[in-house]
């Protein structure tokens, strides 16, 4: 599976990169290569097993400790 | 800068945009919490609420026009509250764009495809999405003007097909609620659906004339408001007293369809147009993200972020609760107090500093 | 040169992607690898591990149904009956996979039939699988087996070429006589989810001759709760069935005095309002019926079509409508199980007054005064206006 995304994710940057480099802004590639790393990396954690916890669950709990008595 | 909003949009198609991003979930997850039959009260009241906020954004709208809200934070609030307030924003767009993609999953998972892997599932509905968004806003505004409509027949159809099943004595007793519980209601369907509009602040700017829009969202309002209505009058009397057991019971009425055995199975068409309406949602919202952050970072070019917004939103879509169920409470209880900030007290905050400063001043408006 | 790798690569890229969306179907279901499920049954049984659900699918083999004139000339059977035992329903659906090579398909179940003794202990325990699970369609009927669901699964029956298909017809045909009540799941769950009106369910049972075993539907389970306490029969059940405002056609037979002969009516038209009162602040219900009827069959050879044996004929027919109420509300009351479901019509249209007695609906309903009224009409004679033979 990790092979799988790999191909996947590399695909999805060699599309887009030379119209990035043709942009001739390094702000922009920066910032593209980090957040593909970013999403990649999670990709990869994933299915490697490990999970992150769940985002809006502790949202949850953070309100439901403060608001306790309203919701 | 700016090339996914080429090609403007008119007041019509706002109209059938702001529908369509207004009944993206609430087509299939009722706002307000279970159904009783006073919950159409709470949609009128929730909607009125809905208008009282949109004319705040409209207000901002036009005091800036042309401007998103990243741009009109950092005119008001200066450089680094601003920086942080529309920071806060687009957090919510995306945190909001991740909840869509999360319900899509559940009932996905729940209801139609139970062992395809959850990852496969939101690429590519959100895949689909960030499709849309890299064609930009016009493409996003066309498809609405295609699906809405079709939304709008199949509801009526839907609701059509169940007067055989459907007991007038379900929608009874009317008016026994008691008045706080419905001001609660009321309060959960103005922050959803309605108060999402917020997200507009970032498609206003690219609209064609700004004067009229205020016509435009209020038909919007009253087309949701009038869908949402009859779809829980038709749930509400066709499930009666079990319609709060059900995660969906929009989805569960229209499985009771059963026509002399030939039209049946008709729910296919509810979860057709949760798709298509989801779809017009997440895409507003993922647009709305990419357009913020890369107006956010100066970027130079808006299409540098969809793929990469893509599979982040669908990753946090993965990562936001583990199940229906969390979802569903969710959405009905901590959602409302979670969304005030940004649906009410960023917006009234800015337009009020805006009001005091006395700002766009002469000659800075763009 | 550039242009070509990019189309290069975005053609890999969609075609990777349409190669795994479609291989990729982990929710595929073939026809051929399913155990299209006609009818479902549950009943209780004794096993050496303890109490056990034993469970009864009726499957249809499609090869059979396909070719129905080859079906019956090999006497084949184009029907399974298969089964399974488990803890929980859901454990026995899944064990059925040890016997059988297809998975259990219930999308097409028509009818969930519940052995007596199941039904006595209680229903809750089983139900929610079928509500749960998103195969099983709202609409299936539900009845209780007198006896067990396994036996009444194991015939072949009547006309139709799958035994559940003929008892899914026999339960949509239950206006002919009106003293069936089909009730599907849908309806049971909202029966068992309110909190005053008690379900009931259809019984079927399986009668032997020294021939050959058909099945027959025969009466009314009453719950309360979820435990099936009592039986109607099948006059007490058109009785509720006035009540509930069911009642489409149907025949009633009495004798009008002072002649010994049977007179049969037709019922063309029914209506009924049921009024949740408040007499002197105690609840009171009205029902009121009013019935059009035709004269389907007379055996006595005096002239009753004269204006004033007219009249008399309509006030017997109404006597005969009432009896059956009666009796329907005298079980009711010895049950004590409102499933008139008159809690429930004071709860939508006296809100309230509900508040205040609501809560003690049990200890009010046995002596709740019930008033019936009902009005008949005859609209027509049918096609002799005299007896025939000796005029």
């Amino acid at each position: 599976m990790v092979i799988v995304i790999t191909v996947f994710v590399g695909m999805l940057v060699c599309l887009q990169l030379p119209s990035l480099l043709k942009l001739g802004s390094r702000r922009d590639l920066l910032t593209y290569l980090i957040l593909m790393g970013l999403a990649y990396i999670l990709m990869v954690l994933r299915t490697v097993g490990v999970h992150l916890p769940y985002v809006t669950s502790a949202i949850v709990r953070v309100f439901k400790a403060v608001l306790g008595r309203f919701i | 800068m700016a090339e996914l909003a080429q090609g403007r949009i008119s007041n019509i198609q706002l109209v059938l945009l702001l529908t369509g991003f207004l009944l993206g979930t609430s087509i299939l997850i009722l706002p307000g919490g279970d159904i009783h039959p006073d919950t159409w009260l709470a949609f009128l009241l929730g909607c009125g609420q809905g208008l009282i906020l949109a004319f705040i954004y409209l207000a901002l709208a036009r005091r800036f026009p042309g401007q998103t809200f990243v741009k009109i934070a950092e005119a008001v609030w200066g450089r680094y509250i601003g920086k942080i307030v529309s920071l806060a924003f687009l957090w919510y767009v995306f945190h909001a764009g991740a909840l869509t993609t999360t319900n899509f999953l559940d009932f996905i998972k729940v209801s139609i495809l139970p062992s395809t892997p959850a990852m496969l599932l939101v690429l590519m509905l959100v895949g689909v999405c960030a499709a849309a968004v890299w064609s930009g806003l016009e493409v996003i505004t066309r498809c609405s003007e295609v699906l809405v409509p079709l939304t709008i027949l199949f509801t009526l159809f839907l609701a059509l097909m169940l007067i055989p099943d459907f007991k007038a004595a379900n929608l009874q007793p009317v008016l026994q609620t008691p008045l706080p519980e419905l001001l609660k209601t009321s309060v959960r369907v103005a922050t959803f659906p309605f108060g999402e509009t917020v997200i507009f602040l970032m498609i206003l700017p690219f609209l064609n004339k700004q004067n009229k829009s205020l016509s435009s969202v209020v038909i919007a309002f009253a087309l949701t408001v009038f869908i949402l209505i009859t779809g829980m009058l038709r749930t509400l009397g066709v499930l009666g007293n079990v319609a709060p057991l059900y995660v969906y019971p929009l989805y569960q009425a229209t499985r009771s369809i059963d026509l002399g055995h030939t039209l049946t199975r008709l729910e296919i068409l509810t979860s057709i147009n949760f798709l298509t309406m989801g779809f017009i949602k997440a895409s507003v919202q993922l647009f709305a993200f990419v357009v913020g952050l890369s107006q956010f970072l100066g970027l130079k070019s808006d299409r540098t972020l969809v793929v990469p917004a893509w599979l982040l939103m669908s990753l946090l879509g993965l990562y936001n609760l583990p199940g229906v169920a969390e979802t569903i409470a969710f959405t009905h209880t901590v959602y409302p107090f979670y969304a005030l900030p940004f649906e009410v007290f960023i917006p009234l905050a800015t337009l009020v500093v805006a009001w005091l400063r006395k700002l766009p001043r002469e000659g800075q408006q763009p | 040169m550039r242009r070509l790798l990019r189309t290069t690569l975005a053609l890999t890229l969609v075609l990777t992607v349409s190669v795994f969306s479609s291989i990729g179907c982990w929710d595929k279901k073939e026809l051929d690898k399913l155990a299209i499920v006609a009818g479902f049954g549950v009943d209780q049984v004794q096993t050496a591990e303890g109490d056990r659900l034993l469970l009864t699918a009726q499957i249809i083999k499609a090869d059979q149904v396909i070719s129905p004139e080859q079906a019956g000339g090999s006497g084949k059977q184009s029907f399974l009956t298969d089964q399974s035992y488990g803890r929980t329903v859901f454990e026995g659906v899944r064990n059925f996979t040890f016997e059988s090579s297809r998975r259990l398909f219930f999308p097409h179940n028509r009818v969930l039939i519940i052995g007596e003794s199941l039904a006595r202990s209680g229903l809750h325990p089983i139900i929610d699988f079928f509500i749960r699970d998103p195969e099983p369609r709202p609409k299936q009927y539900v009845l209780v087996a007198k006896g067990k669901a396994a036996d009444i699964l194991s015939v072949k029956t009547g006309l139709e070429e799958i035994p559940a298909l003929a008892i899914y017809e026999l339960l949509q045909d239950y206006g002919a006589t009106s003293k069936v009540y089909p009730v599907t799941l849908q309806d049971l769950t909202k029966d068992l989810a309110s909190k005053t009106k008690t379900a009931v369910l259809p019984m079927i049972e399986l009668v032997s001759t020294s021939k050959k075993k058909t099945i027959m539907l025969d009466g009314t389970a009453v719950f309360k709760s979820d435990r099936m306490v009592g039986e109607l029969n099948i006059n007490e059940t058109r009785g509720l069935l006035w009540v509930l405002g069911k009642v489409h056609s149907g025949i009633i037979v009495f004798k009008l005095p002072p002649y010994r002969h049977d007179i049969s009516m037709e019922i063309l038209e029914a209506n009924r309002q049921i009024r949740p009162e408040l007499r002197n602040g105690k609840p009171h219900v009205t029902v009121v019926i009013d019935v059009e009827m035709i004269i389907g069959e007379i055996t006595l050879t005096k002239n009753l079509t004269v204006p004033r044996e007219n009249e008399k004929l309509e006030r017997m027919a109404s006597q005969g409508i009432k009896k059956e109420i009666r009796a329907a509300l005298a079980k009711a009351r010895q049950f004590n199980t409102d499933f008139f479901g008159f809690g429930e019509a004071f709860h939508s249209r006296r809100p309230k007054a509900w508040k205040t007695f609501g809560p003690n609906w049990d200890q009010i309903f046995p002596q709740l005064p019930v008033e019936i009224k009902v009005s008949t009409v005859i609209r027509r004679v049918g096609e002799a206006t005299k007896f025939p033979i000796l005029q």
